[in-house]
C-alpha cells in the first residue's frame, strides 16, 4: 500500500477552482515532488493534506487513514513544514519546539530528547536558546523543518521550504532532506524551484491551474519532449521579440524563451540546428557569448506541456 | 523646501484621519468622557434649587420659625413630611438632599434653656456640605434667638419681680428683638467674593467641576501620543531609511511630522474647546486671543513631547502603551483632573513640570478669574519652553540612532 | 486535556516576556494607584492640610484682635493657618490672582466700633476660585466667629430691649454688670444642636488607597484580557493557529487553551497588584481570604468572557489596539473606579451595573469595608460569572463561526 493515496482531491473557492479532481500516491521512502508555478494549487493541497481545510470531493489517505475521517490519526504521521515560519518570534528555538512537541502529545524525557534530536538534526543546537526573532531567513527555515520532525512523521510534507534562503541554507536544507530520506523518511516536496526539485525528487508531478499535468521520475518527465535538445545560448546584447519569433519559426523548434542575456530553445536535432542559429543571430548583428546544448529540464518540460514559464 | 514640510504634515494628517483607531482617542473618547465628567458633577437638579425634606413634629410655634428661616434661603426647596420612614427613603433615593426632623420638645426647650437635638438624615450618596452648613446656621441663629431671650428673661427677673403669668409674653417679645439682629441678613457677617467671573452656574471649579479645559489638554496629548508617536515610531524604523534616499533633508521629515502632529493637536482641541463651550456652558471665550496663545503653546509643548517619544518606541503597540501611561499620569498630576489644591504640596511642585499644569492654570486664569493675554504669557512661555527643550532633545537623540 | 494547559501556559511566557506588556499591565495600575492614593489622601481621611490665607487689619480695634489673636491663632488652627498680614485690598487681590493666598480676610475700619454700638458690622473674605475648598474653610472659620460676637451682642441687646419699658431699673447698674455677664455668656453653649445620622454602610473606613487600589485593578483586568484577545489576531497572523492545527490537536482544545492563556494572564497581574499594593502600599483587602479570591476568580471570569465578545467583533489587532484601552477607561469610570458611585446621577448609576467593573467593585469594597466573608459576596461573583458566561457564549459562538 503506498505510504499517501490522493484520490481526486478538489477544493473550490467560490468560481476558482484551485484544486480540480488531483490523484497521486507516493511510495514508502520516496522523496515526491510536486512542481508547479505559483497559483497552480498546491499550497491548497497541501492544505487538504494535512487537514487544515476540507476538499470539497476526493479523499487522501496517509498509512490508510482518511483525511476526512480520521484526521486526527493522520495528524499524528505526518509532519509539516509550512511556507511561512509560523513561529512564535519571542520565544526561543528550544522553546517553541517544547511548545509545539506538547501539541504532539511529547512530554518528559521523551520530548526533551526529541528537541535534542531535531535540533541536532536541523544544525543549530548551539543557537537553541535564541530568540526566533534574531534568526536569519535561513535558520528560521531550519527550525521551521525541525518543528516538522517532531512527531517523528512517517510523512513529511514541506512547502515552498527555500523562498528567500540564502544559497547556502539552502544547500544544507537539501542535504539535511536527502539525509532524512536515506534513513527512511518518506517525503513530499514542493517548489517551484526546478533545480530543487531535480536535485531532490524520485518523482515528481508537475501542477498547473489545479490540475496535475505530468507525474513520473526526471527522466519519463524529459521524454515527453520527445528527443528534444535545449540550446542554451548566452549573448552579449539583448534579443529582440522578433528574433525570438523568428527562431520560433524555424522547423523543429518547438519553444524558445528569453532569460537575462541568454535564450534557451526547445528544439529536436539541437546540434545540427546550432549553425542555421548562429547565422541568424550574426545577422541580426547579435554577439554570442557562449552555446550549451542540455538536456531539457523539467522548465522545459513545463514550458512545452503548458506553453508556460515555470518562474515568474 | 517648505513646501516639501507641509506636503508631509498633510500626509501624515490624513493618514491619521483615515485611522478610524486614532480617530476613537482624538475625538470620540474625549467627548464621551467629557460628557461622562461633566454629568457627574454637575448641578443636582436641573432647576438648580436644592429639596430638604422636614418632619416637624413640635408642639409649639417655634418648629415652624425654623422651617421658614431655612425657606428664606435661596434655592432651597421645603418637602413637608409626616413619616419618618418616608423621609428616610427619600434621602436614600436621594429625592431630598438632606431630611430634618424636628422634636416634639422643640418649643419647649427653647423656653427652658435646654438644649434639643435635630435630627439630620443623609446619606454618603450626596453631598450635603453646602446644605449643612446653611443648617447650621439657621440652629445657629435659634439658638442665638433663644439664649437671648432666656437670659434677658433671667437677667429681668434678678432685677425685677417679673410675674409667672407675664413671663411667655416678655419671652416671645425677647425672642422678637434677638431675631431682629437677623433681619434682613445677621447684622454681624462674613461678606465673601469669590475673585472670579461671574458664572451662570453657581459653583466654580468645585471639586470635581469645570473639567473641560483640564481634559481637553489631557486628550489633546493622548491624541497626539497615540496617532502621532504611534505613526512615527512605525515610520522612523522602518520607512525613514527609505525616505532618506530621497532628495528630502532629515530636517524636512522630522520638521513636517511636527508640523502633522501639531495641527492634529490643534484641530483636535479646538474641537474641544467647542464642545465645551456650546455643550457644557464652558464660557471660554473671555480672552479669545488668550485661548488661543494657550492653546498653541500648549499644542506645541505635547507635540514637542510626543516627538521625543517617538524617538524611544519602536511599535505602535509601544507607544500606546506609553501614550496612555504619560498622558494619564501627567494630566493627573498637574491638575487636569481635580483641582491643584487638593494635592499635598509636593505633588503641587511636581506638577510645574508638566505641560498640563500651565496649561490648565492659564485657562482658568481665563475662563474662571477673567484676566487678560498679559495673565497667561508666562505659561505661554513656559509652554513654548518645553516644547523647544523636547524637540531639542529629539533631535539630538535621533541622530545618534 | 494536558494541552489546553500547554497553550495556556505559552501564553502567559509569551506576555511576561513582553517589557511593553509589562509597563502597560503592571506599571501603569500601580503607578496610577499610587499618585491617585496620595493625592486624595488628606481629603479622605481629613488629615488637616496647611491653608495659606492673608489678613488686611485697617480695623486695629478690640474684635479684630480677638480673630486675629485668639481664633486664627488658637491651638486648634494655628497649625492649619499660615497667615500673611497685608498692607492694602489690592495687595490681597494680587496674591489672590496669582494663587499665592487661598483666601483674604480684611477687616475694615470702624468694625470694631460699629459692633460696639450695636449697629450692622461685616467681615469680607476674599477667595481664590481655584482653591474653593480651602477658602471654603476660612470662610466658615470667620463666620462662626461672627456669630460668636452676633450671639454676645444680640444676648446683651435683647436684655436692653427687653429692660427698656422698665423704668424702675437703673442704667447704670446694669452697665456694671455686663461684664460679668459677658463672662456668662462666654460659657453658654448653643441650644439648638444639629445631629446627623448618615446611612453609615461601613464599620472600616477605607483609606484612598484602598479605593483606588481596587477601582484600577479592576479596571486594568480589562486591558489585561484585551492583550490576550489580541494574541487571537496575532497568532492568526503568525500563522501558528496552523502550525497548531496540524498537530493532532481538536479544535476545541485549542480554542480552550487561548481562553485559559486569557484568564491566566489577567489573574497573574491581579494577584500581582493584589500582593503589591498590600505589602508595599499598606493596602488591606479583606479579611476573608477564600472571599477576596473567589470574587478575583468571578471578576477576571467576567472580563475575559468580555475580550472574547470584543475580539469576536473585532476586525484587527490594531482595532482591539485602540478601542480597548478606551473602553477600559471607560468602563473603568462607570464602574466607580475613579469617583465614588455615590456621586453618579441616577441614569449613571444604571449603566454602571452594567458594567462588570461596578459588581467587581462592590463585592471587594464590601470585604473591605464590613469584613464580609465568603457568602456575603456571593451575589456580586455570582452575577459576574453570569455575565462570563453569557460573554463567553456569544463570543466563542461568532468565532467559531468565523474561525479562530
Amino acid at each position: 500500500m503506498a505510504l499517501l493515496e490522493v484520490k481526486e482531491l478538489s477544493k473550490s473557492y467560490g468560481n476558482i477552482k484551485a484544486v480540480g479532481g488531483i490523484s497521486f500516491e507516493i511510495q514508502k521512502g520516496e522523496i515526491f515532488g510536486l512542481l508547479g508555478p505559483n497559483g497552480a494549487g498546491k499550497t491548497t493541497t497541501i492544505s487538504m493534506l494535512s487537514c487544515l481545510i476540507k476538499p470539497d470531493s476526493g479523499d487522501a489517505f496517509v498509512d490508510g487513514c482518511s483525511i476526512l475521517k480520521d484526521s486526527m490519526e493522520v495528524k499524528k504521521r505526518i509532519g509539516v513544514v509550512p511556507q511561512d515560519v509560523s513561529l512564535y518570534p519571542t520565544l526561543s528555538a528550544q522553546e517553541n519546539l517544547v511548545f509545539f512537541g506538547e501539541m504532539y502529545g511529547l512530554t518528559g524525557s521523551k520530548l526533551r530528547e526529541k528537541v535534542d534530536d531535531v535540533l541536532e538534526v536541523v544544525g543549530l543546537t548551539d543557537r537553541r536558546k535564541e530568540a526566533i526573532n534574531k534568526y536569519s531567513g535561513g535558520m528560521k527555515r531550519r527550525i521551521n523543518i525541525a518543528v516538522g520532525l517532531l512527531p517523528s512523521p512517517k510523512l513529511l510534507i514541506l512547502d515552498e521550504p527555500t523562498v528567500g534562503v540564502d544559497p547556502q541554507s539552502r544547500t544544507n536544507i537539501l542535504e539535511t532532506l536527502k539525509e532524512l530520506n536515506k534513513k527512511g523518511l518518506t517525503i513530499l516536496y514542493t517548489s517551484h524551484y526546478m533545480e530543487e526539485v531535480e536535485f531532490l525528487c524520485h518523482r515528481i508531478a508537475i501542477m498547473d491551474l489545479g490540475k496535475i499535468i505530468a507525474i513520473g521520475s526526471l527522466n519519463e518527465l524529459r521524454l515527453l519532449v520527445g528527443e528534444r535538445d535545449l540550446l542554451r545560448i548566452s549573448t552579449a546584447n539583448e534579443i529582440s521579440k522578433d528574433l525570438v519569433e523568428t527562431v520560433k519559426k524555424i522547423p523543429d523548434v518547438s519553444e524558445a524563451r528569453v532569460l537575462d542575456e541568454s535564450i534557451e530553445i526547445l528544439t529536436l536535432h539541437g546540434r545540427k540546428l546550432l549553425p542555421q542559429i548562429i547565422e541568424i543571430f550574426g545577422d541580426a548583428g547579435i554577439k554570442i557569448k557562449s552555446v550549451e546544448v542540455k538536456e531539457p529540464n523539467l522548465e522545459s518540460v513545463f514550458l512545452h506541456l503548458t506553453g508556460k514559464e515555470l518562474r515568474d | 523646501m517648505l513646501k516639501k514640510i507641509f506636503n508631509i504634515a498633510i500626509n501624515l494628517l490624513k493618514i491619521t484621519l483615515r485611522d478610524k483607531g486614532a480617530l476613537v482617542w482624538l475625538l470620540v473618547m474625549p467627548l464621551i468622557w467629557t460628557v461622562l465628567i461633566g454629568s457627574m458633577s454637575g448641578p443636582k437638579s436641573s432647576s438648580n434649587t436644592v429639596p430638604v425634606g422636614i418632619i416637624n413634629l413640635d408642639n409649639g410655634t417655634y418648629g415652624s420659625n425654623f422651617e421658614s428661616y431655612l425657606a428664606k434661603e435661596k434655592d432651597i426647596v421645603i418637602v413637608i413630611k409626616k413619616d419618618e420612614t418616608e423621609l428616610a427613603q427619600l434621602v436614600k433615593d436621594t429625592k431630598v438632599s438632606v431630611g430634618l426632623i424636628i422634636p416634639q420638645d422643640f418649643s419647649d426647650s427653647l423656653k427652658l434653656n435646654r438644649s434639643v437635638e435635630i435630627k439630620l438624615l443623609k446619606s454618603e450618596k450626596s453631598s450635603s456640605y453646602f446644605i449643612e452648613e446653611l443648617i447650621g446656621k439657621v440652629a445657629k441663629r435659634m439658638s442665638i434667638d433663644a439664649l437671648s431671650a432666656n437670659f434677658a428673661l433671667e437677667k429681668l427677673n434678678t432685677l425685677v419681680q417679673v410675674p409667672e403669668t407675664s413671663k411667655p409674653e416678655i419671652w416671645e417679645r425677647a425672642y422678637k428683638i434677638a431675631d431682629a439682629y437677623f433681619e434682613p441678613s445677621p447684622s454681624i457677617a462674613v461678606n465673601y467674593k469669590v475673585l472670579a467671573v461671574e458664572q451662570k452656574e453657581q459653583n466654580v471649579a468645585v471639586g470635581m467641576n469645570l473639567s473641560s479645559p483640564g481634559f481637553a489638554a489631557m486628550f489633546v496629548m493622548m491624541g497626539v501620543f497615540f496617532a502621532g508617536a504611534a505613526m512615527v515610531a512605525e515610520r522612523h524604523h522602518g520607512t525613514l531609511a527609505r525616505l532618506l534616499t530621497t532628495p528630502t533633508s532629515k530636517f524636512s521629515i522630522i520638521s513636517g511630522e511636527m508640523l502633522g502632529f501639531f495641527l492634529l493637536g490643534l484641530v483636535q482641541f479646538l474641537i474641544l474647546i467647542l464642545f465645551g463651550q456650546y455643550v457644557l456652558g464652558v464660557n471660554w471665550g473671555n480672552s479669545p486671543f488668550g485661548v488661543a496663545l494657550l492653546t498653541v503653546s500648549y499644542v506645541l509643548a505635547v507635540t514637542g513631547l510626543g516627538t521625543l517619544l517617538s524617538v524611544f518606541v519602536r511599535t505602535s503597540g509601544q507607544a500606546g502603551a506609553f501614550a496612555v501611561l504619560v498622558s494619564m499620569v501627567t494630566s493627573m498630576i498637574g491638575g487636569s483632573w481635580w483641582p491643584i489644591e487638593i494635592a499635598p504640596k509636593f505633588m503641587q511642585s511636581i506638577a510645574r513640570f508638566t505641560p498640563q499644569y500651565w496649561a490648565v492654570n492659564g485657562f482658568n486664569k481665563i475662563i474662571t478669574r477673567g484676566f487678560g493675554v498679559s495673565s497667561v504669557l508666562s505659561n505661554f512661555y513656559v509652554l513654548i519652553a518645553i516644547a523647544c527643550v523636547s524637540l531639542f532633545a529629539s533631535v539630538v537623540l535621533f541622530r545618534f540612532e | 486535556m494536558k494541552k489546553i494547559f500547554f497553550i495556556a501556559i505559552k501564553d502567559l511566557k509569551l506576555r511576561a516576556r513582553d517589557f511593553y506588556a509589562f509597563i502597560l499591565l503592571l506599571v501603569m495600575p500601580l503607578v496610577l494607584i499610587l499618585v491617585l492614593g496620595i493625592v486624595f489622601k488628606p481629603m479622605w481621611t481629613s488629615t488637616p492640610f496647611v491653608i495659606d490665607m492673608g489678613v488686611v487689619d485697617f480695623d486695629n480695634g478690640e474684635f479684630s484682635k480677638i480673630l486675629i489673636n485668639d481664633v486664627f491663632d488658637s491651638d486648634d488652627l494655628k497649625s492649619m493657618l499660615n497667615i500673611t498680614f497685608l498692607d492694602s485690598e489690592a495687595e490681597a487681590k494680587d496674591r489672590i490672582n496669582q494663587g499665592k493666598l487661598a483666601a483674604v480676610v480684611i477687616l475694615n475700619r470702624g468694625f470694631s466700633d460699629a459692633i460696639m454700638a450695636g449697629e450692622n458690622a461685616s467681615i469680607e473674605v476674599l477667595a481664590d476660585p481655584e482653591q474653593s475648598i480651602k477658602s471654603g474653610v476660612v470662610k466658615s472659620i470667620v463666620e462662626s466667629y461672627t456669630l460668636e460676637v452676633l450671639k454676645r451682642r444680640t444676648m446683651v441687646e435683647t436684655f436692653l430691649g427687653t429692660v427698656a419699658p422698665y423704668s424702675s431699673v437703673n442704667p447704670q447698674d446694669i452697665q456694671k454688670m455686663i461684664p460679668e455677664w459677658l463672662k456668662e455668656i462666654e460659657n453658654e453653649k448653643d441650644i439648638v444642636l444639629v445631629k446627623s445620622s448618615t446611612e453609615k454602610k461601613s464599620t472600616n473606613e477605607i483609606p484612598a488607597m484602598g479605593y483606588y487600589a481596587v477601582g484600577m485593578a479592576v479596571m486594568y483586568l480589562l486591558f489585561a484580557t484585551n492583550s490576550g484577545a489580541e494574541t487571537i489576531f496575532e497568532e492568526r497572523r503568525l500563522k501558528t493557529y496552523d502550525r497548531i492545527r496540524t498537530a493532532p490537536v481538536h479544535e476545541n482544545v485549542l480554542f480552550g487553551g487561548k481562553l485559559l492563556g486569557i484568564f491566566l494572564v489577567a489573574f497573574v497581574q491581579f494577584l500581582i497588584i493584589v500582593i503589591f499594593t498590600a505589602l508595599f502600599y499598606g493596602v488591606s483587602w479583606g479579611k476573608s481570604l477564600s472571599g477576596i479570591f473567589i470574587l478575583m476568580v468571578s471578576s477576571v471570569l467576567a472580563f475575559s468572557g468580555f475580550s472574547t465578545l470584543f475580539a469576536s467583533i473585532a476586525k484587527s489587532e490594531e482595532q482591539i489596539g485602540s478601542i480597548g484601552p478606551a473602553l477600559s477607561m471607560i468602563f473603568g469610570f462607570l464602574g466607580g473606579g475613579m469617583w465614588p458611585v455615590f456621586l453618579f446621577p441616577q441614569w449613571m448609576n444604571v449603566v454602571s451595573k452594567f458594567t462588570p467593573n461596578r459588581w467587581a467593585l462592590d463585592g471587594f469594597l464590601k470585604l473591605m469595608e464590613s469584613n464580609a466573608n465568603f457568602a456575603q459576596v456571593l451575589p456580586q461573583c455570582g452575577v459576574l460569572v453570569m455575565m462570563a458566561l453569557l460573554f463567553f457564549l456569544i463570543g466563542t459562538l461568532r468565532l467559531k463561526a468565523r474561525g479562530v
